[in-house]
């Protein structure tokens, strides 16, 4: 019994305090803009209508999502010789991270074939949540949500992110941080709905509602974020990410950082009070995110994912010498100009 | 366009560079005696020379760029004509974040790094990395400034001294000796902050130390630390932080209504007042004074209004250029012809200043080129991203490409002043940070946190 509670405990019940002060930091100043601003919490109305009319609460995603199922990747021998469901501290399921559900582990035994590293299967599994798992944004399932449907909310894809990774043998964990948006991200998911604007206006940033993945791969935690897809980030006109990069859609306060291994009771149920708050400007988010991925595919099916990226990095990233390459280099122009000095 | 005056006099003597020390670009930023009026062939035929000759000084001294540049095929020997600029590397603006951590130790490496000039070791003990910014100053003989940091890192700049005195040279004579002659009992005002490497205070803290201290006015004397700024931009670091931004907002609203009283005071002695500031500051003082039902008459003494950086994420509260000219001529009394705005940028030695049909014109040393999504170079009149040459530039390679979306003419439709100019109406691009120095400064000034 205790060695359950103690278990429990370990695994992350209780909600870390940096990130409890986070949102208890939040709640005032959304209260007071929601206050300030009746006419966008009234334009809600309709959108909740709708739902309750269709017998679905006020703060239900509504899109049928049926076609994006990840099972229907799965075929029954990938179901066979499941890997064993292990118990060690980020290997064991977590609260919205259900590393032994079946289709899961089908999916890392799938990933890990032909595969001869933990490197190239973590890759492998990056790659699929990040271009086979879309950013909607809803109310929080957990992995298994987001491999049954078209996706979920960052935090989400992270979670099935370390279930496979973890139903694969490689522990995972998470890292929460405050990020700062850049100016596309800021375009389609602030600027249009005052609520969302003025708040973010107070806080001067979004604060632990993002994260990464780390995955433990030959000693070195590796940070991935495969929220945003390849067409995604294409569409908003920047760099496709690739395994091992830092997006350029959004930037980590790194002194934010709280790391943990399992999200905490209760956890999937702080966005519903956002999602019925912001229902009309959520509805419009993810419609904007489907414009924006569909004219991403265009960009990359004309041009190349290659020669995309090639043209778009030239702008976003340099690589800059060490020290004593530079020391050298002077010493050598130097000896250059006393050379040719009269 | 200069004038015998003191504040002239002083604006040799600091930021003058010796004509024995001469480059190219300084016979653009010292040689022209009006940045608006020149032979356009002329000075086009310098501008090239200048650039060219900026670009061989960071090709030899500046590894980074030195590969950068052998990566993309191009050396100097390219570069022969206008046609040819547009072949010189270019580097995005956040390249000047990309120092690995705040660590100082860190901080000067990549900047020894990345530093066209020879910085010298490293023998800073002094802790923070404000502290180690006023090193690198003083190790620079220039000037170092950090941007808000609300993207989590601070961009850095560092300027040698003669970038630092180009860069003064240049903005001083653009912003006080374009537009009026100022005399020499005239008083200076900016409603911000100065104590601080925050670029626009520590910028106006340098600029305008040709006024003595009694002809200089700020919002506060209170320190705006790098620490209250990353507590502002959401990187919240402890109590005693928080207790110095709690005081520090309390101050400038106190100050707000302390420069309206000054203003008002300098208004009665029939003083010549030039006040230079982010729209919005100028804006929230406005208001305040529309409130009071106070209006003040400054502009019978020809005084100047200047504006900068932008209204930012505050977009929504913007005003057209002719309704905020409107509200200054009703509130402060100056008429629109002495309200100018300014586009600057914190990598750029230079200015675009507006001209009374609000285009602005650039300063002739740069050369602006608009970019499309392939970041390749478009035509005059079409819309993309503003990316620049600045042979000013000597510490750092100033071809620059900016975050900024711009239209551009080769000469401006609505006056026959030189220049190239850019239409008043500019916004980020797709990966630009959304936030600025400017919206923080907005932060702590806005009504909701009072």
């Amino acid at each position: 019994m205790f060695k359950k509670i103690r278990e429990e405990l370990d695994k992350g019940f209780f909600i870390p305090m940096p990130l409890l002060k986070n949102f208890l930091g939040a709640v005032g100043p959304l209260t007071f803009v929601i206050g300030k601003n009746p006419k966008a919490f009234i334009e809600n109305i309709p959108s909740w209508k709708m739902r309750i009319k269709n017998l679905r609460p006020p703060w239900a995603h509504m899109e049928d999502e049926r076609q994006y199922d990840s099972r229907r990747l799965l075929s029954k021998e990938d179901y066979e010789d499941l890997p064993p469901v292990r118990n060690e501290k980020y290997l064991r399921p977590t609260r919205l991270c259900e590393s032994d559900a079946p289709e899961i582990r089908a999916m890392a035994k799938k990933l890990w074939e032909g595969k001869e590293s933990e490197m190239e299967f973590v890759k492998a599994a990056y790659y699929f949540v990040k271009n086979e798992k879309k950013l909607v944004f809803k109310t929080m399932g957990g992995a298994i949500q987001a491999f049954r449907t078209k996706g979920g909310v960052c935090l989400e894809q992270l979670a099935l992110l370390a279930a496979i990774a973890r139903a694969g043998g490689i522990p995972a964990r998470y890292r929460l941080y405050a990020l700062a948006p850049t100016q596309p991200m800021y375009d389609v998911m602030v600027k249009d709905n005052p609520i969302l604007k003025q708040t973010y206006e107070m806080l001067g940033f979004l604060d632990a509602i993002h994260g990464e993945a780390e995955l433990l791969v030959n000693g070195k935690w590796i940070a991935l974020d495969p929220t945003f897809s390849d067409e995604l980030e294409a569409g908003m006109g920047l760099p496709v990410t690739d395994f091992g990069e830092e997006p350029m859609w959004r930037v980590r306060i790194p002194e934010s950082d709280i790391r943990f291994e399992g999200f905490p009771i209760l956890f999937r149920h702080f966005l519903i009070p956002v999602a019925a708050i912001l229902r009309k400007a959520v509805d419009s988010i993810n419609a904007k995110l489907d414009e924006l991925r569909e004219q991403g595919r265009e960009i990359l099916e004309d041009v190349g994912r290659e020669e995309y990226n090639k043209k778009v990095k030239k702008s976003f990233k340099i690589t800059v010498p060490s020290v004593s390459e530079v020391k050298a280099f002077r010493n050598a122009q130097l000896s250059v100009k006393e050379v040719g000095s009269p | 366009m200069e004038s015998n005056g003191s504040l002239w006099k002083r604006t040799e003597e600091l930021f003058y560079l010796p004509k024995e020390q001469w480059k190219e670009v300084d016979k653009l930023i010292y040689g022209i005696d009006n940045y608006f009026s020149y032979d356009e062939k002329q000075i086009k035929e310098e501008r090239v020379k200048a650039i060219r000759e900026a670009f061989q000084h960071h090709y030899s001294n500046n590894l980074f760029y030195n590969r950068y540049c052998k990566d993309r095929g191009v050396k100097p020997d390219d570069i022969k004509s206008e046609d040819d600029l547009k072949k010189i590397p270019m580097i995005p603006d956040k390249f000047f974040k990309d120092y690995p951590s705040e660590n100082p130790k860190d901080v000067y490496e990549w900047l020894y790094r990345v530093s066209s000039v020879e910085i010298g070791d490293y023998n800073f003990n002094g802790g923070s990395l404000q502290n180690f910014l006023r090193w690198a100053e003083e190790r620079l003989k220039g000037i170092v400034t950090h941007s808000s940091g609300t993207t989590g890192h601070f961009s850095i700049m560092f300027r040698d001294k003669i970038t630092y005195q180009r860069m003064f040279f240049a903005a001083v004579k653009t912003l006080l000796f374009s537009i009026i002659t100022p005399n020499d009992d005239s008083h200076f005002v900016y409603p911000g902050p100065v104590k601080t490497y925050l670029t626009m205070g520590h910028w106006i803290s340098e600029g305008t130390k040709i006024f003595d201290d009694s002809h200089r006015h700020f919002l506060t004397d209170r320190e705006l630390t790098m620490d209250i700024v990353k507590l502002m931009a959401g990187q919240i670091k402890g109590f005693k932080d928080k207790m110095k931004l709690m005081v520090l907002k309390k101050v400038m609203a106190k100050g707000q209504q302390n420069l309206i009283d000054l203003l008002e005071k300098l208004d009665k002695e029939g003083k010549q007042i030039i006040i230079l500031t982010f729209p919005f500051q100028l804006f929230d003082l406005m208001r305040i004074m529309e409130e009071k039902g106070k209006t003040l008459s400054l502009g019978d003494k020809n005084s100047l209004i200047i504006t900068g950086g932008g209204w930012k994420i505050y977009e929504d509260k913007k005003l057209s250029s002719k309704e905020f000219a409107e509200m200054i001529e009703r509130t402060l009394g100056v008429p629109p012809e002495n309200y100018r705005d300014v586009y600057g940028m914190s990598e750029m030695n230079g200015l675009a200043l507006d001209c009374e049909g609000r285009y602005k014109h650039l300063i002739p040393w740069i050369y602006p080129l608009v970019l499309d999504e392939n970041n390749e170079p478009v035509g005059y009149g079409e819309v993309g991203r503003l990316a620049f040459l600045d042979p000013a530039a000597y510490s750092y390679p100033g071809f620059i490409i900016t975050g900024d979306k711009v239209k551009l003419h080769e000469h401006c439709p609505a006056c026959d002043k030189e220049g190239i100019v850019m239409e008043s109406d500019i916004s980020r691009m797709a990966g630009a940070e959304a936030k600025g120095c400017g919206n923080l400064m907005r932060g702590l000034l806005t009504e909701e946190l009072r």
